[in-house]
């Protein structure tokens, strides 16, 4: 019985909390001093902690013996390869080293070609044919990067919702891609070359999301992604360009 | 000389599939035992941790030095077994996942009509917990374990599970009046789950 008829008795919740002590100090103190003065509320608690004991008599499947050998047999041949920095790096470096030279030179080249054309009128062709030569470098090396965001940017926009880790391989390409476009397009933009600067500042704007995403993109995410591409038209002025590049080269 | 699990971690996320392996051979079993207990069934289980894995791999990036290895691991293993049931659940009834948080399709059966003189050892009140954790939901039966069993605080387990802290709760006070309601008549003619 309770000493004061006033006191509430303790509903199960306040019962479950105290027996996990999820409540305060103030809680628990509360539920001791009550469960002290009420049968009914104790042999409630008692009941609880019956059923609660029960539980764990629950029968428990052990895995069959050699069970991390096996596990890991089943997930070792699914595992991506992944690339240590270093590794990353010293792969990702001839490309880079590429595309550093090449801006510089074209740069380069046409600060020269401006101070060559103050110093000496005479002789404009050939400071115009070094940066002639540099430009060309410079959208060769372009083209051959839209190509390979062009291959980026299909596969996310084909990418299977159901697959565990969809891009998880484009998230390294498209990080290489970030580096290496970041540097062409200061190149174009110094050069004055609007169109492919604006384009490649786009491109560049998705690729670091995929670089920085989650390997296991959530669809939502995936499908955000995807309108973006879709809303810059994005894969469609990627190859126009490209096959314009292409053109112009041959 | 034995590797903490911080090291191994730091080594997987660097490309050491050693490492990696290290994980799995120390952390398996634990994962199977958690997986166990939300989905009861072994082959289940088994495919989840495998699921786990796969999924600790892929997210070795985003593992916070601070955290416990084997918390993280819990973590990814209750939502890839429960995303598996939602999976099955599917599979089984093409029905809107929101089934994920009803009552299993044969739905609740009373076990005081359900043989209770067979009941009466204390053994076999092992398996009426077992049948009643079966027929909890996949979403009551993963709050309530990981509570009770990995002895999770209500807000780590509604971060784990996506839920807040009255969700949890209310996951966890339902789970338990079920398996009060199913143990009720063997504790009223036995007394075999009275505690002492």
């Amino acid at each position: 019985m309770l000493s004061k008829p006033l006191m509430r008795h303790l509903s199960d919740e306040e019962l479950l909390l105290d027996f996990y002590d999820e409540g305060t100090e103030a809680d628990r103190r509360r539920v001791r001093t009550h469960l002290e003065q009420c049968n009914r509320c104790r042999a409630l608690d008692e009941e609880l902690r019956a059923v609660l004991t029960a539980v764990d008599r629950a029968p428990i499947t052990e895995p069959p013996s050699g069970f991390e050998r096996e596990m890991w047999a089943r997930i070792e041949p699914l595992l991506p390869v992944r690339r240590t920095w270093r590794v990353r790096w010293s792969g990702m470096m001839p490309r880079l080293a590429i595309a550093a030279s090449i801006a510089a030179l074209v740069v380069a080249a046409f600060a020269a070609g401006r101070a060559w054309d103050r110093q000496t009128p005479e002789l404009p062709d050939r400071a115009g044919d070094h940066q002639s030569i540099n430009e060309r470098l410079l959208r060769a090396e372009v083209e051959d990067h839209l190509e390979r965001s062009q291959r980026v940017l299909v596969e996310l926009v084909n990418a299977d919702y159901q697959v565990e880790a969809p891009i998880a391989g484009d998230r390294a390409r498209a990080a290489d891609l970030v580096a290496a476009g970041r540097l062409y397009r200061r190149s174009a933009e110094q050069i004055g070359d609007a169109e492919i600067g604006g384009l490649l500042e786009d491109l560049e704007r998705v690729l670091v999301e995929v670089a920085n995403g989650p390997a296991d993109m959530s669809a939502t995410d995936l499908a955000h992604l995807r309108q973006r591409i879709e809303d810059r038209d994005l894969l469609f002025r990627v190859r126009v360009v490209a096959r314009e590049m292409a053109e112009l080269r041959q | 000389m034995h590797e903490s699990d911080e090291a191994s971690v730091a080594g997987a996320r660097n490309g050491d599939r050693e490492a990696f392996r290290t994980l799995v051979d120390r952390h398996s079993r634990y994962l199977f035992h958690v997986v166990y207990r939300v989905t009861r069934n072994a082959e289940d289980a088994q495919d989840v941790v495998q699921d786990t894995w796969l999924k600790a791999h892929a997210q070795l990036g985003r593992f916070e030095s601070r955290a416990n290895v084997r918390t993280w691991l819990t973590r990814i293993a209750i939502n890839c077994a429960i995303d598996h049931l939602r999976c099955a659940r599917r599979r089984e009834h093409a029905c809107d996942p929101v089934t994920f948080e009803q009552e299993p399709a044969e739905g609740w059966i009373d076990t005081a009509e359900a043989e209770p003189e067979r009941l009466v050892f204390a053994g076999e009140i092992g398996a009426c917990v077992d049948q009643t954790l079966r027929r909890l939901t996949a979403l009551e039966r993963a709050a309530f374990m990981l509570r009770h069993i990995e002895g999770m605080s209500i807000d780590d387990i509604g971060a784990a599970l996506g839920l807040n802290t009255s969700a949890t709760k209310h996951s966890i006070f339902r789970a338990v009046r079920k398996m009060r309601a199913a143990l009720a008549p063997f504790r009223e003619e036995t007394g075999c789950c009275r505690s002492r």
